[in-house]
């Protein structure tokens, strides 16, 4: 059965793992370039004055890697996981699989276990490259809760990975037909993603609340200067000394103060953030609040293949339909519908599964 | 082994049912010596591939070519001629075929056509049936 | 003789359509089964439920004594669905070595004798081949996991006259080689007029006949006479279709007696035309042909 599934999904998985080993080369070859350079400036200068100059002489490979890191997920989910079952729907093969002497749960859980693993691991490695590329700059760069660092880093795209898979599986055994299936895998990944940035990852955690004194950061941020470098500001408000909120603040050449240094005396700020130092938690938070959802879809596939009316259009229709020689015997159905025992006639509620005939 | 010498074909417009057509072609090819004493009849398998029909039809023509004596069945083996046909009920019937022609004869003298002289022998046939049912 | 499929009371409703009504069925083993029926009579319901693709809404079904679900209770069941769907992506050989992984009583020999005979490439790709000799694929599939029950549904409907012809000539061989029971669907009785030996005809989700080809044939008769009355016929006569004309009368009976009235004419009837008869509900509908007797 392993080989059974393995086999229908060796030509995409090849396809997937030849591109990430082209890209795995360009990553190493580029990668110890940057690292070369990087050590050169810990000796010398601030690295940190440095955050995307070392990577800015290979801006193809940026592209390329964020470009990767950021669709894999879906890429596998919407080539691996959507035909997983409904190309088998689609072309009526699940007809044959399905009544050979493996059991359709079993049949299903290997497949799910295998390309479904296939699907994390290219979603795995992808990150991994990531993450080892950019981790010189990453070193230096402290807004690691940034959602084009966070989700392309570490653990987190394994979570999407499982999450995009098993989306795709499952829209495919309720649609039954691949490019509905591809398409509404995607249209969930994307929606979930924004959902989960948007609204809950920032509430992954209560967050830590400052109020005092305004302390301006690098470019006059609210944050940094009283609150710990690399942390992700979910609120933040400027009170002037009045105590009315301040969206700019305006100081010239003209103004006394500037010469004094004490144009922000009695200026206060609020501040709500998340420490830098919940990185890992959130990695950690996010990535199994997918898997949490990944499992509920692929636990829900297994009560739905085992006893419910399944779609997919059974026999090629145009196939059987196609006019032959031998003379046919007048359809029945269309003839005499509407009295067939005093039952409703077939309405729209007609299912898909047996195709032309039933 | 005796090498398989003839092969069946199935008229479907006929109306002869496919093993009555197996029986009677069996018979042929012995009366008309194609198939000789210990040759052998195509095998079941054979024969329904060549034909795509059921092999109880096959089975059944052959059971009663058994029992008409023609072949017998070796097991495993196959079918094989053991008898000539000598159609000695034909030759025995000589004289009522001269009776049957000389009515023929006058029937066709009475100005009947042949379709004419079919329905009239089938009519009497028919009578005669249901007389001795009855 | 035990029944290699047995249904009672059997009904399969998809939403508010019901595709099967009431269907009591016994099948015997070692036969082949002709089911007929026009398109949407519920054939492929049937047969979908008797390989365990569908459940039943109601009534009992058991497939070689046991109610047939996927895994272990299918491994005597071998099914050739609808369409003869193979694999696009996977070649010849892919497919029996998918055979062989999901299926205990794989015969490896089997399989690669028949496709070899068939003449077909191993490597070939199961979307590469011909309509017919996918059907062949599935059917080798089918075969070559020793099934005590060879189920297909409507196998030759998509083939053309040759294609059609190849695969009932391969169905036979196997049938004449195997110890194995079969029943196949088509919409056509010219398709299983040869083949089958038992016969199920389905109509409007129900079974109108089912019994031995021979049987059926010998207790079926087209007579044509006179005008008779409806009402004056004998007891034991079962009018399957009746038309009339001031003058005429012609009936297709179910009797398993003689006919003795001298004023009908008898003429043995074809299956076709058996068939038919049973589709057609209502008179005059039909024109039946007999072949005189």
């Amino acid at each position: 059965m392993t080989w059974v599934a393995w086999r229908q999904v060796r030509t995409q998985a090849l396809v997937i793992f030849g591109g990430l080993a082209l890209l795995a080369a360009a990553t190493v070859v580029t990668g110890l370039q940057i690292r070369h350079v990087a050590e050169g400036c810990a000796a010398t200068v601030d690295c940190s004055q440095l955050v995307g100059i070392t990577t800015s002489g290979f801006t193809w490979v940026e592209l390329l890697l964020r470009g990767a890191a950021l669709a894999m997920p879906v890429i596998t989910g919407m080539f691996l996981g959507a035909p997983l079952i409904a190309r088998e729907l689609e072309t009526g093969t699940h007809r044959m699989v399905w009544t050979q002497a493996v059991s359709r749960s079993r049949w299903l859980a290997v497949k799910v276990l295998v390309v479904g693993v296939v699907s994390v691991l290219a979603s795995g490695l992808t990150s991994w490259m990531t993450t080892w590329w950019f981790g010189p700059d990453d070193s230096w760069q402290m807004d690691k809760f940034v959602d084009s660092i966070f989700s392309i880093r570490d653990v987190v795209p394994l979570g999407y990975a499982a999450f995009a898979f098993a989306v795709g599986v499952t829209a495919g055994l309720l649609m039954g037909r691949v490019l509905p299936a591809m398409a509404t895998t995607l249209v969930t990944f994307v929606a979930a993603r924004m959902v989960v940035q948007l609204l809950v990852r920032p509430r992954f955690a209560t967050p830590l609340f400052y109020a005092g004194a305004f302390h301006p950061g690098p470019g006059g941020s609210v944050k940094d200067g009283a609150i710990p470098a690399g942390s992700w500001v979910a609120d933040g408000q400027i009170f002037d000394p009045s105590g009315h909120p301040v969206q700019v603040l305006r100081f010239g050449p003209g103004d006394a103060c500037v010469a004094t240094n004490t144009c922000l005396n009695g200026y206060t700020q609020r501040v709500q953030y998340q420490p830098w130092t919940r990185y890992w938690p959130f990695q950690w938070t996010e990535t199994g609040l997918f898997v949490v959802l990944a499992l509920l879809l692929i636990g829900f596939c297994f009560w739905w293949i085992n006893g419910h009316r399944l779609p997919g259009r059974g026999a090629p229709v145009a196939r059987v339909a196609a006019p032959h020689a031998a003379p046919r015997v007048p359809d029945e159905r269309t003839a005499r519908d509407g009295h067939v025992d005093g039952r409703v006639p077939a309405g729209s509620d007609e299912p898909r599964l047996t195709g032309v005939d039933r | 082994m005796g090498e398989t010498v003839i092969e069946f074909h199935l008229d479907a417009r006929s109306g002869v049912s496919p093993y009555r057509q197996i029986v009677d072609q069996v018979r042929r090819a012995v009366r008309l010596g194609m198939l000789r004493e210990g040759d052998q009849l195509p095998t079941v398998k054979e024969a329904v591939g060549q034909l795509a029909i059921n092999p109880n039809t096959v089975l059944k023509a052959y059971k009663e070519l058994e029992h008409a004596g023609l072949v017998s069945a070796r097991p495993g083996v196959g079918t094989f001629v053991t008898a000539q046909v000598h159609d000695e009920t034909i030759a025995a019937h000589g004289p009522l075929r001269r009776d049957l022609v000389e009515w023929l004869d006058k029937a066709r003298s009475a100005g009947l056509d042949d379709e004419s002289i079919e329905a009239l022998f089938r009519d009497a046939l028919q009578d005669d049936m249901t007389q001795g049912v009855a | 003789m035990n029944a290699v499929l047995e249904a009672e009371g059997l009904s399969k409703r998809y939403g508010r359509r019901w595709a099967l009504t009431d269907c009591d069925l016994s099948i015997p083993a070692g036969r082949v089964v002709g089911l007929v029926g026009p398109n949407g009579a519920g054939k492929s319901t049937l047969l979908n439920m008797a390989v365990g693709l569908l459940p039943p809404t109601e009534g009992r079904l058991d497939v070689l004594g046991r109610t047939p679900k996927a895994g272990a209770a299918l491994a005597g069941v071998g099914f050739v669905a609808q369409g003869t769907p193979v694999y696009a992506g996977l070649s010849v050989a892919d497919h029996l070595r998918l055979g062989r992984h999901l299926n205990p009583t794989w015969d490896q020999g089997l399989a690669d004798e028949r496709v070899a005979r068939l003449r077909l490439d191993p490597a070939q790709k199961g979307g590469k081949l011909s309509g017919g000799q996918q059907a062949q694929l599935a059917l080798t599939v089918a075969v070559a996991k020793r099934p005590e029950l060879l189920v297909l549904d409507e196998p030759v409907a998509s083939l053309d006259p040759l294609a059609r012809r190849e695969f009932l000539q391969g169905l036979m061989e196997i049938v004449a080689d195997q110890d194995v029971s079969v029943v196949l669907s088509s919409h056509l009785v010219a398709d299983l007029e040869r083949v089958c030996d038992y016969l199920v005809v389905l109509v409007d989700s129900r079974v109108r006949v089912a019994g031995d080809v021979e049987e059926l044939l010998a207790t079926h008769h087209l007579l044509s006479g006179p005008f008779h009355d409806m009402d004056r016929l004998p007891r034991d006569w079962e009018v399957i279709h009746a038309s009339h004309t001031p003058r005429q009368s012609t009936l297709l009976v179910r009797t398993d007696q003689p006919i003795l009235d001298p004023s009908w004419t008898v003429d043995q009837v074809g299956l076709e035309d058996l068939v038919l008869a049973y589709m057609s509900t209502g008179e005059g509908t039909l024109r039946l042909t007999g072949t005189e007797r």
